[in-house]
């Protein structure tokens, strides 16, 4: 079985560059633009991990994972916080949520996301 | 003039007369000396009141607030700038204390050392007020007052200089967000770069030649260096803002850090055939914040590698336990060094030395002054020593593991 990822984010451009990394590396790849549809698509295939976005047009990365952990399905799925901010106190309030990770998208190769996510559950 | 004393007088002898006009002459004399000195001392006087006219006319035109109060704090002075910025007049404040006018805004706590300071250590004090305009308006004052002492070191008068730096502060504000803001939003576009050069560079289908793939190269290193001074940019404008480092402390292995950054320079500490001496003990852990501390290695050993000719060292060491719970971790090099004159400026915002400057072009003056910030959030402190030419040895303290 191909592990599953849900990747929430809303610049197209970096959605393209990321799952095209996962889909080399084997991975069955889930793409969603904003939180709800986000949520919506993690409901629909749970994933066995979500890449999430902070700033997000509807609904954003942070209310998303608020509404994920309100679920039954959603409340253990393993989420990393994909940020454009080092904001300590999103920062903060996303692990309080329990996601386990965040890192600043910048600051990362795709190579070494991939390797974090296959850290956490294998391939 | 004294009047004239006639020569012959019926009754007196010519000696009694001689007598007599000898004690009028002297006494003449005398009236004289007096008479110049009192015009003297009249032309002295009037030359001190325009001299005091002077000062009081640049005193009450002066563009800053000033402000004389006696010893108790009571005003007896306050000049135009001070009417006009306050909104109080000169009637209304003679007499009163500041903290019945503008001032009182601020904490107890913090009127107690201004109070210290002026009146117990007699030494100048600096600060900065929020205080509130007759209007009720509210502005922020840089002030300084100092005390002026009589010949016994007793207080005469408190003399206080404010300048209304409102405007500055909002100006300074705005700047600060507009960095943040700016560097938020370079750093989507400049992490496309990052990801689809990574996506060309692996190049898996062999379908670029060497040409091609230096180009990319380039690439990628323009980005990384942008994608740092974004970084840097975003550090600096949380430090003004006021906004402290996040510390997340935990225990952690120095070695393990410093691996990561070695591993991070290895290109240049190869092609410099560098030797690299680390002499940290293995089994040192230290408590602070991982991110930040490989932020402030990475900056000192990179400097290091940068800094230091070919085939020379580089020393890493640690003095494990100050005994008061800090560890002195530090990084020698054998580099250009830092030209005295410039070394008291060298954790300056945006400062880099001369020599620094010839040898790495592109440096943004930003790293020390990070790494000290953050250092500085942890309790710790970082200093150097420097010769020209012979290298340099920078130190931190660094909370370690408390068992």
């Amino acid at each position: 079985m191909r592990k599953k990822i849900l990747i929430v984010e809303d610049d197209v451009l970096l959605v393209k560059a990321i799952s095209y990394e996962f889909e080399q590396e084997n991975f069955e790849v889930f793409t969603a633009g904003n939180g709800e549809d986000g949520l919506a698509m993690a409901e629909q295939h749970l994933p066995d991990l979500i890449l999430a976005d902070i700033n997000m047009p509807k609904m954003d990365g942070l209310a998303m994972l608020k509404a994920l952990r309100a679920t039954e399905w959603g409340k253990d799925m393993l989420v990393i916080m994909l940020t454009n901010y080092s904001d300590e106190q999103r920062v903060l309030e996303a692990l309080s949520q329990k996601a386990f990770y965040y890192l600043v998208k910048s600051d990362w190769d795709l190579s070494q996301i991939v390797a974090k996510v296959k850290e956490k559950i294998g391939q | 003039m004294p009047a004239k004393i006639s020569n012959s007088v019926p009754g007196i002898s010519a000696g009694e007369l001689d007598k007599t006009k000898d004690v009028y002459r002297s006494l003449q004399e005398k009236l004289e000396y007096l008479f110049d000195s009192l015009a003297r001392e009249k032309i002295n006087l009037e030359l001190q009141m325009i001299e005091a006219k002077k000062f009081r006319l640049a005193v009450d035109s002066a563009s800053d607030n000033i402000v004389i109060t006696d010893a108790m704090g009571t005003i007896f002075y306050i000049n135009k700038a001070t009417e006009k910025n306050t909104g109080f007049t000169f009637d209304e404040a003679v007499g009163k204390n500041p903290k019945e006018l503008w001032g009182g805004h601020m904490p107890k706590e913090y009127y107690a050392e201004m109070w210290n300071t002026i009146k117990v250590k007699k030494e100048v004090f600096v600060g900065q007020f929020d205080n509130v305009r007759k209007n009720g308006e509210k502005y922020i004052a840089a002030v300084d007052i100092s005390s002026v002492l009589d010949e016994y070191g007793e207080i005469l008068f408190f003399v206080s200089i404010e300048r209304d730096i409102t405007r500055e502060m909002d100006i300074e504000r705005m700047k600060d967000e507009f960095v943040g803001l700016a560097s938020h939003q370079l750093r989507t576009p400049l992490t496309g770069i990052r990801w689809f050069s990574e996506l060309l560079l692996r190049n898996k289908y062999q379908n670029l030649n060497e040409e091609q793939l230096n180009f990319l190269e380039q690439i990628k290193i323009s980005n990384q260096r942008m994608i740092k001074l974004v970084n840097e940019l975003l550090d600096i404008s949380h430090i003004e803002t006021g906004q402290k480092f996040e510390i997340k402390k935990v225990d952690f292995k120095v070695n393990d850090v410093l691996q990561e950054v070695l591993t991070e320079n290895i290109s240049l500490i190869k092609t410099k055939a560098l030797n690299i001496v680390n002499k940290i003990p293995d089994n040192l852990l230290i408590f602070a914040d991982y991110v930040k501390i490989r932020q402030v290695l990475s900056n000192l050993v990179s400097n290091a590698t940068k800094y230091t000719p070919e085939t020379k060292d580089v020393v890493i060491g640690a003095l494990p336990d100050d005994g008061k719970g800090f560890t002195i971790i530090s990084v020698a090099d054998q580099g250009i060094g830092i030209p005295a004159p410039q070394q008291s400026r060298l954790f300056e915002k945006f400062f880099r030395a001369d020599n620094a400057r010839i040898q790495e072009p592109n440096g943004t003056g930003l790293g020390l002054y990070i790494a000290r910030e953050i250092i500085r959030a942890h309790g710790g402190e970082m200093w150097f020593e420097s010769e020209e030419n012979k290298g340099t040895v920078f130190s931190f303290s660094i909370p370690i593991k408390i068992n």
